[in-house]
């Protein structure tokens, strides 16, 4: 909530003639001439007297608007959303307190250019009554990340448009902060796999969920795990045995490159990947790993923290992600992005035995295929596994085009997915495990590499 | 310092408008008090022939009061007074020397009268107050002929030997003076408790007489009044200034007071100090000025040529000061924020959406290296391979196998330089026409171009090093 408002410009916000006054002004001219030099001038001197009190009147009227709108009115700003499967509505109450009206404020909604409105819109005019209020809202097509939305700037004018305020600020820039979604779907799509194949299985008694068997009660067993039945039937004192969970260490790394950031609306390499760890977290969540992410970017360097497991883990994944500032036009270094990560994951890593896995865009020279390799390089010889994700840029692009334009799309683009798939190619003779492929897959593809591990 | 110099109180044109209503009410107030150039024996004037210096000398000792009017209420009562006419311009009326009578009778328990003229304009004030001297107004002449005789002058017992300067004779009266030629030059007379004391010269009592340290002059003067004020330190001593002629200030009077600067300096000052005062009253310049403006006006109001074309020019002057009184600006729209949609290869994603999109024979090279690297992948043999036919003739059938390799190879043959036939092809026409086919090949290998889940998964299967 926000009371009051701030002049965007240095200045104050003063009333400024428009030019729509020029003409008025030349006819009160000439009618003031006319009346001192005519015979019959005093009609005339009446006419330019009450056009000349009008011109004051507004102008007085203005500035008297834009003072109420700078002191007397109170702005509530409310933003609802937040998640990447909600509509982000962002809803400003303007509480005119005065006895005065503010008519014609016209406003403009500034917020990133890659957010898409949905309902609502992003400019127009609206009309403040007398001790009472007025309600902009507008609805946007959420996307993974932070986004600023705001300022909402307005402009007042008085009911001829004769004069106008300078801009003014009416609503700061609003952050918000958009989580992933977590697609139930592949969630229990990967979970449902990893059953039905078994390859989670330790085939060991220990601690865990799953029933391993039953044994004849030793001492110092749990009173809890006593098998009251076969006691009753056989009279004989049995304990059942859990079989041994199995868990792993995994930290999800997203370099957050501009490129990451371009694609279809809401399935850019970065937003799918964003879908791709939260799905798998909330599924490695069930299953008690340890789960962390860090992710680099231009403007920030994120992480949830040390890797933890349970909601409270999933929950702070998410939380980073949204966090993520989408960062499309910014020149940078992209191995400094890489060392960076390199220092967060050498911070929070357990001693060895991880599973990382780096989602980055398959485009870069030479030196950051090197610079990539040396990444994978460092953290295999802390005893960690390293997998590389890198999209397939057409594989997103045609994502919503019409079958005919797919063809001819990828007919057109078969040079930049062949110098994707040798971006790969060049990592894997550098001894870097990667993951080459568009969305279809790579959900299942990772969970199938997390459960291998977990399984050797 | 510098905000307190920027700091203004007012606009300009509300000092303008101020100033020129400040000139009007100056105007209507009437022309100003003049202040007149004063050459002659008054009160006012310091310069050599003023009394400026005689009234200081008094100041010091009596109560002094000058009447440049004759106001009943300037006089305050007194006990004894002195009222002294000396030199007046011009002369006395028998109302207004009843009128000086008045004040002086009504003011003044007991009164003298001192009168220093060398003519007769005195006389009728002499007449009214009773007394019997007189003055002729007869120049008096030394031996020599000369208009500056030497005389002696008594005030009671005490004798003051000076030089006159154009005196007249006096008659009646008790003589108190006489010329070295026996003239009598000076006289006294009372009547009652009212004392007269008269001199035929006012030069005595002048500022340049009295100038001189030991002047014998002011010595007169001084023991003169003591003697007619009779010891009394609350006397009060009257000096009639309103027989003045004066001058009114004028451009001559400022060059006078240039080439007499060095004679006599403060009045030279004064002079140039009330002349340039006179000359800047609006009263002086500001009449004429609107009546040669208004002669102006007249005359371009009445003539039918300039008429329209003054009418023009005032209205746009009229426009220019009310607009840059209220600068306009252009008002324009708030900007809307534009959505932007990012893609790597935006320019070729928006030019297939649109359906603009033109190929070339780069793009069927494009087509045919997609075709053989799927067929590479999935069946181990490229476009270029002469197993290729009968490796795809298990998928689509024989005939359509070897059309579909043989136009591909074709092609690519002639896009890549190396066969000129068909001479005459459009290169879109034919791609976009392969682009189906290749479709239906790709199809039967299960794979696509035209699904989301397209060839590059063929095409990167073999990248995956997990």
């Amino acid at each position: 909530m926000s009371r009051g408002l701030e002049a965007l410009e240095h200045g104050a916000a003063v009333a400024t003639a428009t030019n729509r006054l020029t003409p008025i002004l030349i006819i009160i001219a000439s009618l003031l001439v006319f009346s001192v030099f005519t015979p019959q001038g005093s009609s005339m001197l009446y006419i330019s007297m009450a056009l000349l009190s009008m011109v004051v009147i507004l102008r007085g009227y203005t500035a008297i608007a834009t003072a109420i709108l700078l002191n007397k009115c109170r702005t509530d700003v409310r933003v609802s959303g937040g998640s990447s499967d909600k509509a982000l509505e962002y809803v400003v109450e303007i509480s005119n307190r005065s006895f005065i009206p503010i008519a014609l404020v016209e406003f403009t909604l500034n917020h990133p250019p890659y957010l898409r409105v949905v309902e609502g819109c992003k400019a127009g005019i609206f009309f403040i009554p007398p001790r009472s209020s007025t309600v902009y809202r507008v609805v946007f097509d959420p996307r993974t990340g932070r986004h600023s939305i705001g300022p909402l700037e307005v402009v007042v004018r008085d009911p001829l448009g004769l004069f106008r305020s300078t801009k003014l600020q009416l609503v700061k820039p609003v952050e918000v902060d958009v989580l992933p979604k977590v697609v139930e779907a592949v969630a229990r799509k990967v979970w449902v796999l990893t059953r039905s194949t078994g390859v989670v299985r330790t085939r060991e008694p220990g601690i865990g969920v799953e029933l391993f068997g039953v044994r004849e009660y030793r001492p110092g067993d749990e009173l809890r795990r006593i098998v009251w039945r076969t006691l009753a039937s056989a009279g004989r004192l049995s304990v059942k045995e859990m079989e041994r969970e199995t868990y792993q260490s995994i930290v999800f790394v997203i370099e957050a490159s501009p490129d990451m950031f371009y694609g279809p609306y809401r399935a850019t390499p970065f937003e799918h990947a964003a879908t791709i760890i939260a799905s798998i977290t909330s599924y490695l969540a069930r299953r008690g790993d340890l789960v962390s992410t860090v992710i680099v970017s231009p403007l920030a360097t994120l992480t949830s923290g040390k890797p933890s497991r349970g909601k409270q883990a999933h929950h702070r994944i998410l939380k980073t992600i949204s966090m993520v500032p989408f960062a499309t036009e910014r020149e940078f270094d992209r191995k400094l992005l890489l060392q960076r990560a390199l220092n967060k994951l050498v911070e929070i890593l357990p001693r060895e035995r991880n599973l990382v896995f780096l989602f980055t865009t398959a485009s870069g020279d030479e030196i950051y295929v090197q610079s990539l390799a040396e990444f994978a390089i460092k953290l295999r010889s802390l005893g960690n596994e390293v997998y590389v994700a890198v999209p397939l840029t057409i594989a997103y692009e045609v994502r919503g085009l019409a079958p005919w334009a797919q063809a001819m799309y990828r007919v057109k683009m078969f040079d930049r997915l062949r110098y994707e798939i040798e971006f790969a190619r060049r990592l894997a003779r550098n001894q870097v495990k990667v993951i080459a492929m568009g969305p279809q897959y790579m959900p299942q593809t990772i969970v199938n590499l997390i459960e291998m591990k977990r399984s050797r | 310092m510098k905000k307190l110099r920027k700091l203004k109180a007012t606009s300009s044109l509300l000092t303008l408008f101020l100033v020129f209503v400040a000139l009007i009410a100056l105007i209507e107030k009437g022309p100003p008090p003049v202040v007149y150039l004063n050459s002659e024996a008054s009160a006012v004037n310091p310069g050599p022939l003023g009394l400026f210096n005689l009234v200081k000398e008094l100041e010091s000792r009596y109560k002094v009061n000058t009447l440049f009017s004759l106001n009943r209420t300037a006089v305050p009562k007194s006990d004894v007074c002195v009222y002294v006419i000396v030199s007046p311009s011009r002369p006395y009326t028998a109302s207004e020397a009843i009128t000086i009578y008045d004040i002086v009778s009504s003011s003044c328990r007991r009164f003298s009268l001192l009168v220093a003229d060398e003519f007769n304009t005195s006389n009728k004030v002499l007449e009214v107050f009773g007394f019997s001297v007189r003055i002729p107004g007869e120049v008096v002449l030394d031996s020599q002929g000369s208009p500056y005789p030497l005389a002696t002058l008594y005030v009671g017992d005490k004798g003051f030997f000076v030089r006159l300067d154009i005196a007249s004779r006096v008659e009646g009266g008790v003589v108190a003076g006489r010329t070295l030629e026996g003239v009598a030059i000076a006289a006294y007379e009372k009547r009652g408790e009212n004392t007269t004391y008269v001199i035929g010269d006012g030069s005595i009592f002048l500022n340049q007489a009295l100038a001189a340290s030991n002047s014998v002059y002011k010595e007169f003067a001084l023991t003169l009044f003591d003697y007619l004020c009779n010891g009394n330190s609350g006397c009060q001593i009257i000096i009639d200034d309103t027989h003045r002629q004066g001058e009114e200030p004028a451009f001559q009077n400022l060059w006078r007071a240039l080439m007499g600067f060095v004679a006599d300096p403060v009045g030279s000052i004064i002079t140039m100090m009330t002349v340039i005062a006179r000359l800047i009253h609006p009263s002086t310049w500001f009449p004429p000025l609107v009546t040669a403006f208004n002669s102006l006006t007249a005359a371009l109001v009445g003539n039918s040529m300039v008429y329209p074309l003054l009418l023009a020019i005032l209205m746009f002057l009229a426009y220019r000061i009310i607009s840059a009184r209220i600068p306009a600006i252009r008002d324009e729209p708030l900007p809307e924020q534009e959505e932007r949609e990012l893609f790597i290869t935006g320019d070729i994603r928006r030019a297939v959406i649109a359906g603009k999109i033109k190929f070339s024979k780069n793009d069927f090279v494009k087509l045919y290296e997609v075709v053989s690297e799927v067929l590479k992948n999935i069946k181990g043999v490229g476009l270029d391979d002469s197993r290729t036919v009968d490796v795809l003739a298990s998928v689509i059938g024989a005939e359509r196998a070897s059309r579909f390799v043989n136009d591909m190879n074709r092609l690519y043959l002639k896009a890549s330089g190396k066969k000129i036939l068909p001479i005459v092809l459009s290169w879109n026409r034919a791609t976009k026409k392969k682009i189906d086919e290749c479709e239906e090949v790709l199809k039967a290998l299960g794979t696509s171009l035209a699904v989301e889940k397209g060839v590059e998964y063929v095409l990167a299967r073999g990248v995956m090093h997990v």
